[in-house]
């Protein structure tokens, strides 16, 4: 019998593995300014502006993507906030006025916005930033037109969801993309009209062209991606002569929470809503959202060379890889996502999109 | 241009095609005097006239000769040289036996006519004699004839360790690796670490970088063509060895003595032996009540029978079959944090080729050999994952249980059914035609999974669930035929002009090509000559692998309508000149443009999933070039090779909605500038031979992201995003190694042939620290390398009998 310690030096002395620092050769690149804004027609024109740091710069530990801990202690400095920047903006070629700053309560960071305006459909926006000790960064976006839509002919009966969504017909700039949200829930009320609860659906199987492979999702994987998280896209292109009419089939099943806090003999009636949001995007702000989905490991489903797809659609095998897939990159095996960049003489996106919303009640259906 | 000296040439060769050919005809085999192996690639030179000629695959030759009194050379590399002279009237079958003779002295072959020869117009050709392959000191000991081929120049290998093969720019998948003219398509163990190819049954192994003769096609960057032995017709022979990695056995011998041989050998890794002790002790003092087992193996058979009817008639049945298999086992009887839980998990998985080949060779006449083959090739691997869980609902009620049911399934496979019949008439000495035609019935299914859960209580989010979700087969259909002609008009002149045509039906979309190649070559001397070359090729399949090292997900798809063949144009330019009979020196520039390759879309997966695998790549260009050089000994004591490769390898994806790296140029992950490999072997006496491998290359590139900032929509959790300048824009540091080993012989002292073989060997022998991987911790802002083998000595015996 071989000697236990043995044993072990010798299958480590075999298959040992080795980790050691390499110095890194190249040119240490000085830092980027950085400019972010999404612009939403009807709402405030915002910018981020910051700087970049060279990946090896172990002054900003809290920029590193693992370390979820500190949070709290991050603060804009350590972000690349700049507060000492000049960021100006023009609307439709006008006069360039210049952005304040400002504390932007939803995720604590330093912010820019033009006090008083709110962004219309059809704006062409330009923006510049002046950084001091770094550089100028400036980005142009038009932002687009809303597409109006009809709901009609909603049905549900025995699980059985049915709609017609009518796109009404939009001339829109080139390379415009149509991206569209549903969300369906069944508001339950008591006799006396007091809302009880507000279901989501637990399984959504349907079996229409543009929904075509979410029969292939399991249910937990619906929960885990509810179907107000799912685009369906298509180029604002199909809508330039004629209306587009979607007509979706699904299966519905709606999360039992009898026997929780819900009664049945409770419940007098249940109305199921549907809202829908049609949002047109700038080229830019597709090709922004498609690399983010897939830098973020949501990897897109882009049939929009066939003018059809579901960006943000998975399939069972491709939770399986994830492990898989976070290893490689993890560990410079595979290539590091670009992210779409729009910005001259710096880093970052500009983008642009109109959004309509349009709800509508189903009443007294049976469930 | 091209078309214009194809032209020519082809008016040229059909004029003089039936002309000069008077004279008798020599033909006949070369074989192993000891075994009766048939020889392929011996030389047969008739001294007086000075017109030679080379065996081929089959082991056969035909010399057409004016006189009848001839005075012949035969040789063969690690062969006694016969010499003879013959008064022959007319066409005669004449025979040779060759002697091994392993432990030759300074010897020189005669009019060395071998593929890399002055003599011979093929070019971007390597043929590495088995025995000098077996010499080399290997990783773990375990010889492995494709990390061979890595020191070629031209050919670059993937990761430390690996065995993959990228040859003049091209990805592992452009290869055409055949063993006895059958593709294999998983030619990896072990992640890549190890060849499929056990060098026990090994009989020649050649080497195609460009100017492919048009017997070739479907690959774009190399053809790989390995031969099995076919067995002893005389003795019963064999060898048993035990190494760190794996052991192996290897016999051969007559069934019928003269007439029919076999030859098997196999082969087993045994990780998993080693290792089940330690899963053993960590499961017993680790777990409470329960059990864990989990290992690795592979394994690997190759068998051959053949039968000789006459020199007229041979039959040959190849068989291979090699797995890989993982598997885990984990039973816990008392599931913690749940009183009453139990949970049985286990998963297998396991991947490999099975490759079976039927041929027939027959001699028509003299001048006259046909080679037809049927063949079956398949790869698949298999991955199954279930749990069985039972988890107690109320622990007042023992009955109140949930049973869970889990299996999860991944399965995949591309088999081909192959029938081809390959022609070789040789009507006079000014010409050698080869002409044939294949037929090639693909089947694809490059995913299936299935999930299935069962509850006896329902859960409240959708239990049970029992979802197939399939890729889908794919059928398809390859109809290919091609001739070839090798016509020397001039002593000094020598062409090989050939065209491949090809189809291919993919549901309901067919693809055509046609595929001119040209081979030239002008003898300034003897001894030296000026090559060129031109081929085009194409690809009709693709693998879909988005890894560096070689995984069994990776997933071999067609083109289909939306993605189509890979192309590739390849022309090159050479010298070669042969010193003194003892080194062939040669001096090659390429440079290769390739047309629709396929790589992944940023951030895409195909870890185990085709779905829908169109949408997650884009279609580019590539080009490469370089300059090779190579200066190879194959006889005498002292053999082996130094090569160097200076190339660059590009990538270019900027087609409409295709764009990768902004559509700017940008280096392949394997680009690396400077190659150089020194492989040397020195019989010290008859009974020691020591060997050494030294290589250094350029390293490989990453991506590195060399900015990093805050982006308001992505980093919700204030992560920072990084920015991607380039692909490929850092080079790791280079790469260098020293491998020395040492073969001691001892004869065995009561059996005459037999005899015990020590192998000692260090891989890595000054422990450099070698790159397999980067990656940057930003918080120490420090890059870190992983080296996964430093020195790593082996020891393995050998009984040879």
């Amino acid at each position: 019998m071989i000697n236990r310690k043995l044993y072990i030096f010798l299958l480590l002395f075999v298959f040992v593995s080795c980790e050691t620092t390499v110095q890194f050769k190249g040119e240490v690149e000085e830092p980027l300014p950085v400019l972010h804004s999404e612009m939403v027609a009807g709402q405030p024109l915002t910018a981020y502006v910051g700087r970049s740091y060279f990946f090896l710069d172990e002054n900003v530990t809290d920029l590193t993507p693992v370390d979820t801990n500190r949070l709290e202690e991050t603060s804009n400095h350590q972000l690349g906030a700049l507060t000492n920047a000049i960021v100006e903006y023009q609307i439709n070629s006008g006069e360039w006025g210049r952005m304040s700053i400002y504390k932007d309560t939803t995720d604590n960071v330093m912010m820019y916005k033009a006090e008083g305006y709110i962004l219309q459909p059809g704006d062409a926006v330009s923006l510049r930033a002046t950084c001091p000790s770094i550089g100028e960064v400036s980005a142009e976006q038009q932002l687009p037109k809303p597409i109006d839509f009809t709901i009609s002919n909603i049905t549900y009966n025995d699980k059985a969801y049915s709609v017609d969504i009518n796109l009404l017909q939009y001339q829109g700039k080139e390379n415009e993309y149509v991206a569209l949200r549903l969300k369906v829930e069944l508001e339950c009320y008591d006799a006396q009209d007091s809302l009880l609860a507000t279901l989501s659906p637990s399984t959504f199987y349907c079996n229409d062209s543009v929904f075509e492979r979410c029969a292939n999702l399991r249910s937990s994987k619906m929960n885990y991606y509810p179907i107000d998280g799912k685009y369906l896209l298509l180029p604002a292109a199909v809508l330039a002569t004629a209306d587009y009419l979607l007509h979706l089939n699904a299966n519905i099943t709606f999360r039992s929470r009898l026997g929780q806090n819900l009664k049945e003999e409770d419940i007098a009636k249940c109305n199921l809503k549907t809202t829908i949001k049609v949002e047109n995007w700038t080229e830019d702000t597709y090709r922004y959202y498609c690399t983010k989905a897939i830098y973020k490991g949501e990897y897109p489903n882009d049939n929009y060379r066939d003018n059809l797809g579901n960006v943000f659609d998975f399939d069972l095998t491709e939770v399986a890889s994830e492990f898989s897939t976070t290893v490689s990159r993890d560990f410079g095996m595979e290539s590091g996502v670009q992210l779409f960049c729009n910005i001259n003489g710096g880093l970052g996106h500009v983008t642009g999109k109109a959004i309509t919303t349009e709800e509508i009640t189903y009443p007294n259906i049976n469930y | 241009m091209c078309k214009r000296l194809f032209c020519f040439c082809f008016c040229l060769m059909t004029f003089s095609f039936w002309g000069n050919a008077q004279g008798i005809t020599l033909n006949g085999y070369v074989s192993d005097a000891e075994s009766g192996e048939r020889l392929i690639g011996a030389t047969v030179f008739e001294n007086t006239t000075s017109v030679g000629t080379v065996t081929n695959n089959a082991g056969f030759y035909t010399l057409t000769l004016p006189a009848t009194n001839i005075i012949l050379t035969v040789s063969y590399v690690g062969y006694e040289t016969l010499n003879m002279q013959l008064s022959v009237k007319k066409d005669t079958l004449l025979n040779f036996n060759l002697s091994n003779n392993a432990h030759l002295s300074e010897v020189t072959v005669v009019a060395n006519q071998s593929l890399s020869s002055p003599q011979s117009v093929q070019m971007s050709a390597v043929e590495v004699p088995v025995q000098q392959m077996k010499g080399i000191p290997a990783l773990g000991g375990e010889v492995d004839v494709l990390k061979a081929l890595q020191l070629l120049p031209g050919v670059q290998a993937g990761t430390e360790g690996s065995a993959g093969v990228y040859v003049r720019g091209g990805g592992p998948d452009e290869n055409l690796v055949m063993l006895d003219g059958v593709p294999l398509y998983n030619v990896n163990h072990m992640m890549g670490f190890f060849s499929v190819f056990n060098a026990d049954a090994v009989k020649s192994l050649t080497l195609y970088k460009g100017n492919f003769p048009a017997r070739f096609g479907s690959r774009l960057s190399s053809v790989i063509d390995v031969r099995q032995n076919d067995g002893n017709l005389q003795q019963y022979r064999g060898s048993v060895t035990v190494g760190l990695i794996a052991a192996k056995v290897n016999v051969e011998g007559p069934i019928v003595k003269g007439k029919t041989s076999f030859n098997v050998s196999a082969r087993r890794t045994y990780f998993d032996l080693i290792t089940a002790p330690i899963m053993h002790a960590i499961s017993k003092s680790e777990m409470n009540d329960g059990s864990a087992a989990a290992g690795y193996y592979f394994y690997d058979v190759n068998a051959k029978v053949t039968h000789r009817f006459s020199d007229n008639d041979k039959l040959s049945g190849s068989f291979y079959i090699g797995d890989d298999k993982v598997y885990v086992n984990y039973r816990e009887r008392e599931v913690e944090g749940m009183d009453g839980g139990r949970s049985k998990l286990s998963l297998g998985w396991n991947w490999g080729n099975l490759l079976g080949a039927v041929s027939w060779e027959h001699r028509f006449s003299p001048k006259m050999f046909a080679i037809t083959q049927l063949s079956f090739t398949r790869y698949r691997y298999n991955l199954k994952q279930t749990l069985d869980a039972s988890l107690a609902l109320d622990s007042t009620d023992s009955n109140r249980r949930l049973n869970l049911n889990e299996e999860l399934q991944y399965r995949s496979h591309i088999m081909d059914l192959v029938l081809q019949s390959n022609f070789e008439f040789t009507p006079n000495n000014k010409h050698n035609l080869r002409y044939g035609a294949q037929y090639v019935y693909h089947r694809f299914n490059p995913q299936v999974a299935s999930l299935s859960m069962f509850g006896v209580e329902s859960l409240s989010n959708g239990l049970p669930v029992d979802t197939t979700l399939s890729g889908g087969i794919t059928n398809s259909h390859e109809v290919s035929a091609y001739v070839e002609d090798t016509y020397s008009p001039l002593w000094w002149l020598k062409m090989n002009i050939g065209l491949h045509g090809s189809l291919y039906a993919v549901k309901g979309k067919v693809y055509p090509s046609i595929e001119p190649r040209i081979g030239l070559r002008t003898l300034i001397t003897r001894d030296l000559a000026i090559k060129a070359s031109y081929s085009y090729m194409s690809q009709y399949i693709h693998l879909l692998s988005n890894s560096s090292v070689s995984l069994p997900t990776d997933l071999w798809v067609p083109v289909t309508s939306k993605i189509a063949p890979m192309r590739s144009l390849q022309a090159a330019l050479g010298v070669t000149y042969n010193v003194l009979g003892q080194v062939e020196l040669s001096i090659e520039g390429y440079y290769k443009f390739m047309k629709n390759l396929v790589e992944y879309r940023d951030g895409a997966s195909f870890f185990g999933s085709a779905a829908g695998w169109e949408n997650k790549v884009f279609m580019g260009d590539g080009w490469s070039y370089g300059v090779e050089f190579l200066a190879q000994r194959k006889i005498g004591k002292l053999t082996g090779w130094i090569a160097y490769t200076w190339s660059r390898t590009m990538r270019q994806f900027a087609r409409e909605g295709q764009v990768l790296n902004f559509g700017k140029p940008f280096h392949a992950k394997y680009d690396r500038e400077h190659d150089l490999s020194v492989t040397l072997s020195y019989q010290i006496t008859p009974k020691i031979d020591v060997s050494g491998t030294f290589v250094f290359s350029s390293g490989n590139r990453a991506t590195l992201a060399m900015q990093r900032y805050y982006d308001p929509d992505i980093s919700t959790r204030r992560h920072s995003v990084y920015y991607y300048e380039e692909r490929n824009n850092y080079i790791m540091p280079n790469y260098h190694r020293l491998d020395l080993g040492a073969n001691f012989h001892i004869p065995h002292h009561k059996w005459k042939n037999a005899e015990h073989l020590v192998n000692v060997a260090v891989y890595n022998v000054y422990n450099n620290m070698n790159p397999f991987l980067l990656y940057a911790d930003e918080r120490e802002g420090q890059l870190y390398k992983i080296t996964i083998f430093p020195i790593l000595p082996s020891l393995s015996y050998t009984f040879k009998w």
